[in-house]
């Protein structure tokens, strides 16, 4: 019988999870959806490819708005070649009974169609109740806006979301060694796809599962203690508390593990020239085939990424007796600079350049760049 | 291929612990054979560092391969004439000194899912270990700031000019003292002197030792819960360990915090152990074994000096008070036993001590303890709720520990479990009010140090909870 009840139940949550995601589209490919009112962009002009957008100071475009269900994303489709911060701005008169509540993200040129997906589920200040919402643009913008798609999923997609991003796991990075956040929970594929690109990351602790699970758990295990006796009740708590602990263990493992299978996919089993390490990308190819370079240099200028002194630290313990510089005296006696994620360049007085400031003077001349990211230079004297 | 100078850089070492442990023990041997292997590489290889350390400083003997293996040799050489003179040549007194953890008994006392779940388990605790232990420590580049700002850098240091040095470039080329080089030495000399050893650097070769480490603090957890539960218990309370998982990232990265928590767990599992037996002269053989782990503390980590090994001292001392009381040992039991604690801390300790001192070396860890204002920082106890129970860190360890100590409170606190309960009680809560009120607090709020605090007792947190576990399945004990 219960059986047939559950079985019942599933084929009765099937046509629920099958509906999937309910899109809301605005299209501007021909013509503009619904009203819109337009504040200081030079050009709106609606083209058979898109509402083409033109600015030479910040504007922005709203339209009224009452959406039927909760808005979890958005998904913006535009074409630019140009990159710039972007803000998705609505009215929320609980918030501010003037003005516009603003959410800024940001578009990478490019010459090619791109949809920008938005997750606003844990903005702690987006509202589904907002009366009026739109785009700005910065000054000199130039876009093709083409369509806007507003996200919304159900209970059970949102469960089954949310279970997906409890396997979804993070990378190794700095500080793996500190901390791991472990499972974590957003509840639709836009969050999820982009969860971990913050600390913490996006949603709540997944954490909350096992503790929901063992006070469950608990409180029915304390109700059939009258029945089962407490020391039989509290074996039966222990071995639920077993089993979440294998799951959690099963989960923790396989991140581990995934930190191992990238570093075989991206380094161990990559020769050099193509290796990518963690978040220090081709580092490790730059300070490889630099060492031959200055292995008979007391010392040598190194500039790396402005947000950490890590790649010092690395160039130092990797080339110790010989060690890096970047500051003081002995900056013009280096016959050889490495720098990493840095803009440099050699101008035409044979300067060295890093970040449009002069770092060395003199005769200095590229040596050759080794990747995307690392260069170096050297001079005469 | 570098890596397999550990064997001749371990040997000596491994060797020169064992026998300190042996004689330590005297008459009545209490420790495992594997485990006095295991626990004589961990002791034995920091120890052979102070020691290395202490005639380097005093002789300027260089720090090259013939100055490591030379003190190694002499010192396996006096030391194994002491233990000549000194142990029994009886082969084993009693069986203890084998390997006898039933193993070929469980095989029929357990039912096959349980097998069939011991197997599972141990499968994926050895590939997580291998794998990650392999990856990170053996085949991928220097990553994380201590690695290449302190333990890695200075090894690479002293290597390089074959003596201790105290101060380290700058980013002008120009030679700055720093806090690193507050540090003791210990980590970075035995890096130092595998590479010298082997008349290379070489970053598998100084890694590797860090898994080891880790590989024993598993090993000895094993070993000491075998002395006080069954060896399904002992394995339960092993993979609980294994399983956390930044107890392993740890492991299998080259960072001091491993290292530490296996001389805590060795010098206070040792006490507990002490207070546990009821054989008098196996107590003396366990609080000889505690005094010497505990005298090695101050030469491992800053921490272990300001924070580990006084709380120990104070168990210690709680413990014997206790023990006076009930009158299992005699004032003379006592006496004894605090002068072999004193003797043995003070010899490493004072020379430690009077090298910081004389260099104008800070005594917090890598911070100067001196001049801290007392404030309030807000958000430090909601930082340690979400690291120690919204994060994966510690798994359900904690939860666990809380419900534990609460249900079998009174094997927690009445019974001699309270000296691991109560060391880690008293360190753990002891941080708090540095995070909670002084300039330290940046530790707990950028979960920078907060949690490799409880790396450091972590094996001792296992074993309080593997204890009180195995006893809420007794039947015999439902207290």
């Amino acid at each position: 019988m219960s059986k047939t009840l559950l079985i019942t139940t599933l084929l009765l949550l099937c046509p629920l999870t099958a509906s999937a995601v309910e899109e809301n589209i605005l299209n501007f490919e021909g013509s503009v959806p619904v009203q819109w009112e337009i504040h200081d962009f030079d050009v709106a002009k609606s083209t058979p490819d898109g509402l083409l957008i033109n600015t030479t100071q910040d504007g922005y475009m709203t339209t009224k708005t009452e959406f039927k269900r909760s808005i979890e994303a958005i998904a913006i489709r535009l074409q630019t070649n140009q990159s710039m911060e972007a803000t998705l701005i609505w009215k929320d008169s609980s918030i501010a009974k003037e003005g516009l509540v603003t959410f800024p993200f940001i578009i990478e040129g490019s010459e090619e169609v791109q949809v920008i997906n938005i997750d606003l589920s844990n903005s702690q200040f987006w509202t589904s109740h907002a009366t009026e919402f739109g785009l700005a643009f910065p000054r000199g913008a130039n876009v093709l806006l083409k369509e806007m798609t507003f996200y919304n999923w159900n209970v059970f997609e949102k469960l089954c979301h949310g279970s997906l991003s409890f396997w979804k796991f993070d990378t190794f990075t700095s500080h793996s060694i500190n901390f791991v956040w472990g499972p974590w929970l957003t509840f639709n594929p836009i969050a999820r796809a982009d969860m971990h690109i913050k600390d913490p990351p996006f949603g709540i602790s997944g954490m909350w599962v096992f503790y929901i699970v063992l006070a469950f758990g608990g409180m029915w295990l304390l109700w059939k203690r009258k029945t089962k006796g407490t020391q039989a009740a509290l074996a039966s708590f222990l071995i639920l508390f077993s089993i979440l602990w294998l799951v959690h263990d099963l989960r923790m493992g396989s991140e581990l593990l995934s930190y191992v299978r990238n570093d075989w996919r991206d380094y161990v089993t990559k020769g050099i020239g193509e290796r990518s390490f963690r978040s220090q990308l081709s580092f490790p190819d730059t300070t490889d085939q630099s060492m031959a370079y200055i292995k008979d240099e007391p010392y040598y200028i190194f500039f790396g990424p402005t947000d950490t002194t890590v790649y010092f630290s690395i160039m130092r313990y990797l080339t110790y007796p010989n060690l890096p510089i970047s500051d003081g005296d002995k900056m013009n006696q280096a016959k050889h600079a490495i720098t990493f994620g840095r803009n440099s360049e050699i101008d035409e007085n044979g300067n060295l350049i890093v970040d449009g400031e002069v770092v060395r003077s003199g005769s200095g001349s590229l040596l050759r760049r080794f990747n995307k990211y690392g260069s170096i230079f050297q001079f005469k004297e | 291929m570098s890596s397999i100078w550990i064997i001749p850089g371990l040997a000596l070492p491994t060797v020169i612990g064992w026998l300190i442990l042996r004689i330590l023990e005297g008459k009545t041997p209490v420790l495992f054979k594997w485990e006095r292997w295991i626990m004589g590489f961990v002791l034995g290889l920091t120890f052979t560092m102070f020691i290395t350390f202490l005639i380097h400083i005093t002789t300027e003997m260089p720090l090259n391969r013939m100055g490591y293996l030379g003190v190694q040799l002499v010192l396996t050489l006096l030391i194994g004439i002491v233990w000549k003179i000194k142990v029994p040549s009886t082969k084993c007194q009693t069986n203890i000194l084998t390997w006898n953890l039933e193993l070929g008994t469980w095989n029929l006392e357990l039912s096959r899912p349980l097998k069939i779940i011991i197997s599972i388990l141990l499968t994926w605790t050895i590939v997580k270990i291998l794998l990650t232990g392999v990856t990170f420590l053996l085949l991928t580049p220097p990553f994380l700031g201590d690695t290449v700002d302190n333990w890695n850098l200075r090894g690479k240091i002293f290597f390089s000019e074959q003596k201790i040095v105290l101060s380290y470039p700058n980013p002008k080329g120009e030679l700055a003292t720093g806090e690193i080089n507050t540090y003791p030495p210990a980590v970075p000399m035995t890096k130092a002197s595998f590479a010298s050893i082997a008349g290379t650097w070489s970053e598998p070769l100084v890694n590797v030792v860090h898994l080891l480490w880790y590989l024993a603090a598993i090993a000895l957890l094993f070993f000491s819960l075998r002395r006080v539960t069954s060896t399904l218990w002992s394995l339960g309370g092993t993979y609980i360990l294994a399983s956390l998982p930044l107890y392993l990232i740890h492991g299998t990265n080259p960072y001091a915090d491993v290292y530490l928590s296996v001389h805590i767990f060795t010098a206070i599992s040792m006490l507990f152990h002490a207070i546990t037996t009821n054989d008098s002269s196996q107590r003396q053989s366990f609080l000889r074994l505690s005094a010497f782990a505990t005298a090695i503390l101050p030469f491992t980590k800053n921490e272990a000096l300001i924070i580990h090994t006084p709380t120990i001292l104070l168990v210690l001392v709680i413990s014997l008070l206790w023990m006076k009381r009930k009158k299992t040992m005699s004032r003379n039991e006592c006496v004894q036993t605090l002068l072999w604690y004193a003797g043995l801390l003070a010899a490493v300790a004072i020379p430690w001590i009077a090298f910081k001192w004389m260099n104008n070396l800070t005594f917090g860890n890598a911070q100067s303890l001196s001049g801290i204002n007392i404030e309030w920082h807000p958000g430090v106890l909601k930082a340690i709720a979400i690291n120690t129970f919204l994060e994966s860190n510690w798994l359900l360890l904690f939860p666990l520990l809380i419900f534990l100590l609460i249900i079998k409170k009174h094997i927690a606190f009445k019974t001699p479990l309270v000296i691991l309960t109560g060391f880690f009680l008293i360190v753990y809560l002891g941080q708090f009010p540095l995070y909670m009120f002084t300039f330290l607090s940046t530790e707990a709020l950028y979960q920078t140090g907060y949690a490799r605090g409880l790396i450091h007792l972590a094996p001792v947190v296992v074993m309080v909870v593997t204890v009180l576990l195995s006893h809420c399945f007794s039947h015999n004990n439902r207290k």
